[in-house]
């Protein structure tokens, strides 16, 4: 029931986790644990998590139309939607199609309305000169691509759901990058360089769970800045072979060399790439190739806008949450989380009366459900199933009441377990609820 | 259904007897074998014992498509075969999250030529990234799928196979068929082929797998165990009787629908003379001073029916006769057929009707003979 709502806001940055109603040890939350103190004059964090807490809540009661944007002004649609891929803006791919082909710098490249290119790479999910060097001292390259200093891609789109236009809005951040990296080199420097930032995976279980088909080359990360807020982030690469069919047809050709997908000069552009790729790799004798090549980006999607204004109260904010963990225990950190998203569930089920009367709904139906099994168990359903399983062996010449009778025993205890589960979810319901 | 008769009759004109029905054997054992010899011709026991070994065209294969196409045709039955939303679905340009359900029931023969209800089902669902962000091709991050599925099987076949993703055995099955408009004999029988579960395993290989392997997982235990219960239709080839209408027999294109031969009801009525409504009991207007009538000036407006003298016959009461039939009509404006066909009569729709007709020769021919009083 909400626990999709809760793991789709993780994802979005915003910041409910999936542990609606876990069972969690008990561990003192400090009082003061879901408020947000602002840091300063101009800290924004407070609206924001005032506004992230009234978004969850007006999903959690299915209404739509409360839903609150940061800025109105500045969204578009077509970006996001709850369903299959609504009309994206057409020209976008073009655009930067026509980009690779004129071979002009990527930062040039003529975006749509409401795409903005900009240098300002503060806020970020790491710093793109330390992981520069951080590669650098690894043997691997890290560079801007298609352009000669860092540029970062931004834009604001709006939940569109079943067709409808929301205010629920989200800003997105792009920086593309070039590297020869391995994609585990680059997920360790991405987990090590944007833990500064207070950034931690959010790819864990994901990752354990044999659908995950994308081995190192994919790091989901997740920064909580306040009890509501959450910024996410991926950072992903992928070779520039064009090996793959739908890549083939998707990415750009460069008009000089059509055999070849790409153009290493209009893509590398700066001094230092290029210096990189003229030299022979080391323990070859071949020079860098554009095969060897992975383009990759950084995606950052964060509630309010970030940059170099809003960097100083991120991190007070972060600073203060990693401050109370760090004398403690991992397990300790552990459970402080889990005892403080349990607290934000609570909160979040405190204030609304249709979701309250939609727990205890399911609670009343898993005891019906219990009390059902109970009247069957004791009308002597298994003795009716082992005289009629008896009957029918019989006339068929077997002969297995041994068997049956044992059987039956099974399916009398499988019974009980099924009305002791029933009975014990609908407590934990009930507790719940009667703790909020 | 005399008692009815009975109620209906007595609504309508109190005081009225009736003669005879279809359905009172003592009254008139004529109209009775009538009308029960006709319903006895007209519906029959299919499946089971009476089609052993499932020779089409039969009732198994008449079930099976009624099924099968009535699945499909009853805007009723809910879709097993769709995507699945928010929040298990998203697109946010760079990254889309999808879930799609799949899956069908279908009753179908299996190798040994046995029909088999099996059901499966499967949702799947992926989320995919692009490439390179804002261009570049999608590559599938995470993608799963889960399966279940049932069957009704018979002990003496304890294995049953779930209709596979075999491209020679499985990938469809096939079954005879009537075209619903056509005349039901077997000249317009014709094999028609289904995608297995609704074409599940073209959606969703991967799910569909997780049904057949993790069937044989749990089958393991009862199978050489005890035979799960529920399931001891051996002796019936799969499939337990039903009764439906005996199309094979009676479906001729030159009498129309098999709907307008269905067994006819009569009932004959009798209403006692002095019940009847006329100008003196209904409106109290009478020129006859010694029935108390007041107003002689208006004895032009009586009228009475005089069934003593010698216009009368001798008979007691007026006598009416009328017949009924039921019919079926599937109402395409309402209930259409996904396959856009008219529906002959069956018993596994429940488009069925009442209407009165008219008597019929014979019926009229027998009746004023029985019942007209002028012989008696």
């Amino acid at each position: 029931m909400t626990r999709p709502y809760h793991c789709l806001f993780l994802l979005l940055g915003l910041g409910v986790s999936c542990s609606a109603l876990a069972q969690v040890a008990a561990l003192p939350v400090p009082k003061d644990s879901l408020a947000v103190d602002a840091k300063g004059t101009g800290d924004p964090y407070p609206r924001a998590d005032a506004m992230v807490r009234r978004n969850v809540s007006a999903l959690m009661e299915r209404e739509t139309g409360k839903l609150q944007a940061w800025n109105p002004g500045d969204g578009i649609y077509g970006m996001w939607s709850d369903g299959d891929s609504t009309n994206p803006p057409p020209e976008l791919e073009k655009r930067f199609r026509d980009t690779f082909e004129r071979c002009v710098p990527l930062d040039h490249a003529i975006m749509p309305n409401g795409f903005q290119w900009g240098g300002d790479v503060h806020d970020f999910v790491f710093s793109p000169q330390a992981m520069q060097a951080t590669l650098a001292l690894q043997g691997a390259l890290f560079a801007p691509f298609g352009s000669t200093t860092w540029k970062i891609l931004r834009y604001s789109s709006y939940l569109t759901t079943k067709g409808r236009k929301t205010r629920l809005q989200l800003y997105t951040r792009l920086m593309w990058f070039v590297t020869t990296a391995t994609p585990t080199q680059l997920r360790k420097s991405v987990i090590k360089m944007s833990a500064d930032y207070g950034y931690r995976p959010a790819d864990e279980s994901l990752r354990k769970s044999s659908g995950w088909l994308a081995g190192d080359s994919v790091t989901m990360l997740s920064q909580q800045v306040t009890p509501h807020v959450n910024t996410f982030a991926m950072v992903t690469a992928d070779t520039l072979g064009g090996e793959d069919a739908s890549d083939r047809q998707t990415v750009p050709k460069s008009p000089d060399h059509p055999a070849k997908p790409w153009s290493l000069n209009c893509l590398v552009t700066d001094d230092f790439a290029k210096d990189w790729l003229s030299k022979v790799k080391p323990g070859s004798t071949e020079r860098w190739q554009i095969k060897d090549i992975s383009l990759g980006y950084v995606w950052q999607l964060a509630v309010l806008p970030l940059g170099e204004k809003t960097e100083p109260y991120t991190m007070a904010h972060v600073d203060a949450r990693l401050a109370r963990e760090r004398n403690l225990q991992p397990e300790q950190v552990a459970a402080l989380r889990k005892a403080e998203q349990k607290e934000l569930t609570k909160e979040a089920y405190r204030d609304f009366p249709k979701s309250r009367a939609r727990l205890a709904e399911i609670a009343a139906l898993h005891d019906k459900a219990a009390d059902v099994t109970d009247q069957l168990r004791r009308g002597g359903y298994v003795e009716k199933w082992a005289s009629m399983t008896k009957d029918i062996t019989h006339r068929l010449g077997m002969n297995i009441d041994d068997k049956i009778d044992a059987m039956a025993i099974v399916i009398d205890v499988r019974f009980q377990q099924t009305i002791q589960g029933l009975r014990r979810a609908a407590r934990q319901i009930r507790d719940f609820l009667s703790s909020l | 259904m005399y008692q009815t008769v009975k109620q209906v009759v007595q609504l309508n004109a109190p005081g009225a007897e009736v003669l005879a029905s279809s359905s009172d054997v003592s009254k008139d054992p004529f109209l009775y074998g009538n009308y029960w010899n006709d319903r006895r011709k007209f519906v029959t026991t299919w499946g089971g014992h009476k089609d052993q070994n499932g020779n089409d065209p039969g009732g198994r294969a008449r079930m099976a498509s009624m099924i099968n196409d009535g699945a499909r045709a009853q805007p009723f039955t809910v879709d097993r075969d769709h995507d699945v939303g928010n929040p298990l679905s998203f697109y946010l340009y760079i990254a889309r999250s999808k879930t799609h359900k799949s899956g069908g029931g279908q009753i179908a023969k299996d190798e040994g030529g046995h029909y088999y209800w099996s059901a499966a089902d499967s949702i799947q669902t992926s989320v995919q990234m692009r490439k390179f962000g804002l261009f570049g091709g999608w590559r599938t991050l995470y993608s799963n799928s889960w399966g279940w599925g049932g069957a009704f099987s018979s002990p003496n076949e304890s294995i049953f196979d779930y209709y596979q993703n075999d491209p020679v055995r499985w990938q469809g099955w096939q079954d005879p068929q009537v075209n619903p408009q056509a005349q039901g004999n077997s000249k317009n029988v014709q094999m028609v082929s289904y995608p297995a579960y609704r074409g599940a395993w073209s959606n969703d290989a991967r799910g569909m797998n997780k049904v057949v392997n993790e069937d044989e997982d749990s089958r393991r235990i009862p199978t050489d165990f005890v035979p799960v219960p529920g399931v001891g239709r051996a002796a019936e080839g799969g499939i337990a009787r039903y009764r439906d209408l005996d199309w094979d027999q009676r479906m001729d294109s030159k009498k129309g629908d098999m709907t307008d031969e269905t067994p006819r009801y009569v009932v004959v009525v009798n209403l006692p003379k002095n019940r009847v409504r006329d100008s003196v009991t209904a409106l109290g207007i009478s020129a006859d001073p010694s029935e108390g009538g007041k107003a002689p000036s208006l004895g032009w407006m009586s009228m009475r029916l005089d069934t003593q003298g010698a216009k009368g016959g001798g008979a007691e009461g007026v006598r009416a006769a009328a017949a009924a039939q039921v019919y079926f009509r599937r109402p395409s404006a309402l209930w259409t057929r996904a396959d856009g066909l008219d529906e002959r009569a069956n018993l596994f729709s429940p488009f069925w009707s009442a209407r009165l007709v008219d008597l019929d020769s014979r019926e009229k021919a027998y009746i004023l003979t029985r019942y007209a009083g002028v012989t008696k």
